[in-house]
């Protein structure tokens, strides 16, 4: 079992090192309303691996997820410096089309937001708008997207109903299924499972590991347990700073940072 | 404690007071208008031209020309209420601007009925040379009643929760896509509901069209945008101005009672509208 582990660290490290990062965040600081929310932070994220963010409330996780897609852009006040490169172009180029940037870089909010729609409807919803489907192509894509997100055995008979009538935990696989619909280079995913209950949040684990063969996956947490079940790598942040980075074994085990430490045990950080 | 209790009992009271107050004011109103008019209803009524300067006759034209009107006015002032609430609730993030916006359309709201009556003789009726035009006074009564529907859809459409469109943002739609699929829907039942209780008010107003829209006799159902007709409120006027005339008296109170019918039908649908998606 540990040498499972260790091997597969072995490979994913390797892999880091011949391929280039999906997402290259280099010196980027953020204001809002002219505050520096986002100091320097300086980020890779490796293709197929799950990159976990964790660190107190308030410092910037959403932040910076919400400036990889680019969804703060609409936030008042909203400034920035450095950039972001996904698959190394500037997100930030002039021309570039953001509606097609967020097709391949899709997110996962906090709280489930399903549209008011049937089931197989709010899987569609996103897709539907950027590609002709058939009838039968619409049914493939539901069902597929339904089963990647571990759903599917439990609304097959009712696609038809209303999307807000499944529980919460389940409208969060709804949410992510929609995402996967796409079928999005990078699915980033803000808390999703702080508003479930564990065995939904199990779930969705698991689901996000059977998920990283395909995406590339940046999960924004505040348990330090869930990260440690399912990251690849860590980064830590507070106050608007990425106080350290690395492989989830690096971060649990041989943390160079006390502040990082502290956290770790204790989930409280004085910086 | 006592001295809590009836302090309590007083404040009860009083309200309850104010409450039997109004109801009774809208009793008293509707009592007298029902009771006064259904005297002169009659199928004739309702369906015959006007005779003898509405001493007889019926009130066929008037009813199709508020109505005509009615329906001008709806068409008009939806579409630019949709889309100024639209503007104002997803394009004007700048305070300043949005500050100006929202005293641009309460002022608006705020004009006397008469002034929107002389603007449009001015600047339609002698300015344009259009003459009296029932379809001038379509446009007027759309600007008047512009800032209930534009308030009433901003509501709604500033109402849906901006999860709902960073979601659909974040699925790689366009900022028109997010509006005409998740926002605009909402934005509809909205100004649905100011449609009706603006419709509710136009319907019953005299001022802006007494001058630059309807004639008081003679007018048959136009055939052309610029020619006047009759309406069910400023008919009412004229023949309180023959009130001397007992069967012209009469036919007001008739007139009236039809006028009130259609007010009510419309802001209670309104009512309605609101409640149903306020379910929802
Ligand atoms: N729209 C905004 N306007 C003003 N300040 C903001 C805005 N959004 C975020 N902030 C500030 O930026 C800082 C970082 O917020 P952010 O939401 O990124 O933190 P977080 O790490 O995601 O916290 P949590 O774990 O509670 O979700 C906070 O101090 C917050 O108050
Ligand atoms: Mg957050």
């Amino acid at each position: 079992m540990i040498q499972e582990v260790n091997s597969e660290l072995k490979d994913s490290s390797v892999v880091t090192k011949l391929e280039a990062p999906v997402l290259n965040v280099s010196g980027l600081d953020v204001f809002i309303n002219k505050t520096n929310i986002l100091k320097d932070i300086n980020l890779q994220v490796p293709r197929n691996q799950i990159t976990c963010i964790i660190g107190p409330s308030g410092s910037g996780k959403s932040t910076l997820i919400r400036s990889i897609n680019r969804i703060n852009d609409d936030v008042l006040g909203y400034e920035k410096q450095g950039d972001i490169h996904f698959q190394n172009a500037s997100i930030f180029k002039k021309n570039i089309d953001v509606a097609s940037l967020r097709k391949n870089i899709g997110m996962v909010f906090q709280k489930p937001c399903v549209f008011p729609k049937s089931i197989a409807e709010n899987v569609l919803f996103g897709i539907q708008h950027s590609k002709k489907l058939s009838k039968i192509e619409k049914a493939e894509i539901v069902e597929k997207q339904l089963k990647a997100a571990a759903l599917w055995d439990e609304v097959s008979q009712r696609l038809d109903q209303r999307g807000s009538s499944l529980s919460i935990g389940q409208q969060q696989r709804l949410c992510i299924s929609r995402t996967l619909a796409m079928e999005p280079q990078v699915i980033l995913l803000d808390e999703p499972t702080s508003s479930l209950d564990p065995v939904s949040s199990r779930a969705i684990e698991k689901m996000m590991l059977d998920l990283k063969e395909q995406y590339t996956i940046v999960f924004v947490t505040h348990n330090i347990q869930q990260a440690k079940r399912i990251a690849d790598r860590v980064v830590f942040m507070c106050e608007g700073e990425i106080i350290e980075q690395g492989t989830t074994n690096e971060i649990f085990t041989k943390s160079k940072h006390p502040k990082t430490r502290s956290y770790l045990v204790d989930e409280y950080c004085d910086c | 404690m006592n001295s809590r209790k009836t302090i309590n009992s007083i404040f009860k009271n009083a309200v309850r007071l104010s409450f039997i107050f109004c109801a009774g004011i809208l009793v008293f109103l509707f009592g007298t208008i029902i009771w006064k008019g259904s005297a002169a209803i009659s199928l004739d009524f309702l369906t015959k031209p006007t005779e003898n300067f509405g001493a007889a006759g019926g009130i066929v034209h008037q009813i199709t020309g508020s109505l005509l009107m009615i329906l001008t006015t709806a068409i008009i002032s939806f579409p630019i209420a949709l889309g100024t609430a639209i503007y104002r609730s997803e394009y004007l993030k700048n305070p300043r601007s949005q500050n100006m916006a929202d005293t641009l359309i309460f002022s608006l709201n705020g004009i006397p009925s008469i002034i929107f009556g002389i603007f449009g003789l001015i600047f339609f009726v002698n300015i344009l040379g259009t003459g009296v035009s029932w379809f001038v006074g379509s446009i007027i009564l759309a600007m008047m009643i512009l800032p209930t529907l534009v308030l009433s859809a901003y509501q709604s459409v500033n109402s849906v929760p901006s999860i709902y469109r960073e979601s659909a943002l974040a699925l790689g739609m366009t900022k028109w896509k997010v509006i005409s699929t998740v926002l605009l829907p909402k934005g509809i039942n909205g100004a649905i509901t100011g449609l009706l209780i603006g419709i509710a008010r136009a319907i019953g107003e005299t001022a802006p069209i007494m001058f630059i829209a309807t004639a008081f006799s003679g007018v048959q159902f136009p055939t052309t945008l610029l020619q006047p007709v009759s309406a069910l409120p400023t008919h009412i006027l004229s023949l309180a101005q023959q009130a001397t005339n007992p069967a012209a008296l009469q036919n007001a109170w008739g007139t009236s009672m039809v006028l009130v019918i259609l007010v009510v039908l419309f802001s209670t649908s309104g009512l309605l509208v609101r409640l149903r998606f306020q379910k929802k």
